[in-house]
């Protein structure tokens, strides 16, 4: 009786035992579980932050040209989709028909925001550029030294890390990590880009054929504001991608115009204005076209008392 | 004796599972509670910024080049009517750049019956709508004249 009443008493401290231990893990899983997922939770709320902060910074750029620092005490990963973005592959930002020539996939924690107009003729959008400052941009000037002086004039002084070097000085300079940028503006040798190729990206401009060469790959560029796409995008596919939407755009604000045109011939042509010339250049007018004759036209309907298309 | 020694062990045994039962049952709400708030605050604060950008987009829409006066390439402060005309008359997919909404402009001074829906998107499933307007200059290039308008963005969600 003494013995089985201590049995008993065993299998029941044994049984607290094991109750103590499987409500404790219960409790560690749902609390270790809550964590988990209010940590996830707090980091989707920061991504949708840094997202929302970068999309109202470039809201705010569109209306001019200017230029804005995106600073982040830590690094995310800025993945660039041509109509949207997403930070650390979470949160995704629509970006409505904007036009923003970025790198595809970058770890940030730094970036510039820059505007630039584009024009053909009359003004088609502004142009936004989202600039990696981490990385260092070296704009080679050997074989096109004017142009890249020129080139550089546009570019805000406070954008430090784009520089402009001859090939020779870049020898010499110390280059750090992978993170580089080598814009040539003319062909470079082998011997040459042998020697860079693994230190980072190479875009070659080519402003005599218009084209941007990215590794094997090419694509048009023509006019200031796209070849500083074509180097901040940094890959064909990203550059493309914009450039195809500002093509769209383009064609949108040209086929305005020549409603316009059409409408001025039927309402305002007094003085004998006559709009079929402009209609009709408009009519052949695209993004690859010299806009000079265009502007000559529009010049003149307003030297004749006309009223003007753009 | 025995028997009741097994049976004061078997209702120690339920208690204990019961409470575990009940405390796992008030930490289950406790947590899908609080999860539920955080979750509504993001949405809140998703809310709040899609208004402050709906709010943001009346300022826009004059600016855009589709619709701004120009003067031999120099931009105006002011809605070109024959810009405006010419979009409608296009009815280009604006779906990406407006989303769902309606953008329509009308005169205010002087005071015309006429309304312009520049662009307009709804679909058949439409909770609520908000409505935001400003007043606008617009030039009339038939009569060569400045008017008052009223632009007026209805966004749908």
């Amino acid at each position: 009786m003494h013995n089985l009443h201590k049995q008993k008493k065993g299998q029941g401290m044994q049984f607290n035992w094991i109750f103590i231990v499987v409500s404790g893990a219960i409790i560690l899983v749902f609390f270790s579980a809550f964590g988990i997922r209010y940590a996830e939770l707090q980091k989707s709320k920061e991504n949708a932050q840094i997202a929302r902060s970068i999309d109202n910074i470039i809201n705010g750029l569109k209306g001019q040209e200017q230029y804005k620092t995106i600073d982040i005490s830590n690094s995310f990963n800025f993945k660039f989709k041509c109509d949207s973005f997403s930070i650390n592959n979470d949160y995704q930002q629509k970006l409505n028909s904007k036009i923003i020539f970025a790198n595809s996939n970058i770890k940030v924690n730094k970036l510039y925001a820059w505007t630039k107009e584009f024009r053909k003729a009359y003004k088609v959008d502004n142009l936004i550029y989202l600039i990696d400052a981490n990385r260092q941009y070296f704009f080679i000037k050997d074989g096109n030294e004017d142009y890249v002086n020129e080139l550089f004039i546009e570019i805000p002084s406070e954008f430090s890390n784009i520089k402009k070097i001859s090939m020779q000085e870049l020898e010499g300079f110390d280059i750090k990590g992978k993170n580089n940028e080598f814009v040539f503006f003319k062909e470079p040798s082998e011997d040459g880009l042998n020697a860079i190729k693994e230190k980072g990206i190479v875009v070659v401009i080519d402003t005599a054929r218009g084209f941007a060469r990215f590794g094997q790959e090419s694509y048009k560029i023509m006019d200031t504001p796209l070849v500083l796409g074509a180097i901040f995008s940094g890959s064909l596919e990203s550059y493309k991608c914009s450039y195809d939407s500002l093509k769209e755009k383009f064609n949108s604000i040209n086929n305005i115009y020549i409603k316009k045109a059409e409408y001025l011939q039927g309402c305002c042509s007094v003085n004998n204005c006559d709009y079929t010339n402009a209609r009709q250049e408009l009519l052949s007018f695209n993004i690859e076209s010299n806009s000079d004759n265009l502007k000559l036209l529009n010049d003149e309907l307003y030297n004749s008392g006309c009223k003007v298309i753009f | 004796m025995q028997g009741d020694i097994l049976r004061k062990g078997q209702i120690q045994i339920q208690e204990s599972i019961l409470v575990l039962v009940i405390f796992t049952v008030i930490l289950l709400i406790g947590l899908i509670l609080f999860y539920n708030f955080a979750i509504a605050g993001i949405k809140a604060d998703i809310l709040s910024y899609e208004n402050e950008k709906f709010q943001s987009l009346i300022s826009v829409i004059p600016s855009m080049a589709e619709f701004r006066c120009s003067n031999l390439g120099q931009d105006q402060e002011c809605i070109d009517l024959s810009k405006v005309r010419a979009f409608i008359e296009i009815k280009q997919d604006y779906g990406k750049v407006f989303g769902q909404k309606t953008i329509e402009l009308q005169f205010i001074y002087p005071n015309e019956d006429k309304k312009y829906v520049i662009y307009s998107k709804k679909s058949a499933s439409v909770r609520s709508a908000r409505k935001i307007s400003t007043l606008v200059s617009v030039y009339d290039v038939s009569q060569d004249k400045y008017k008052i308008g009223k632009l007026t963005v209805e966004a749908y969600s």
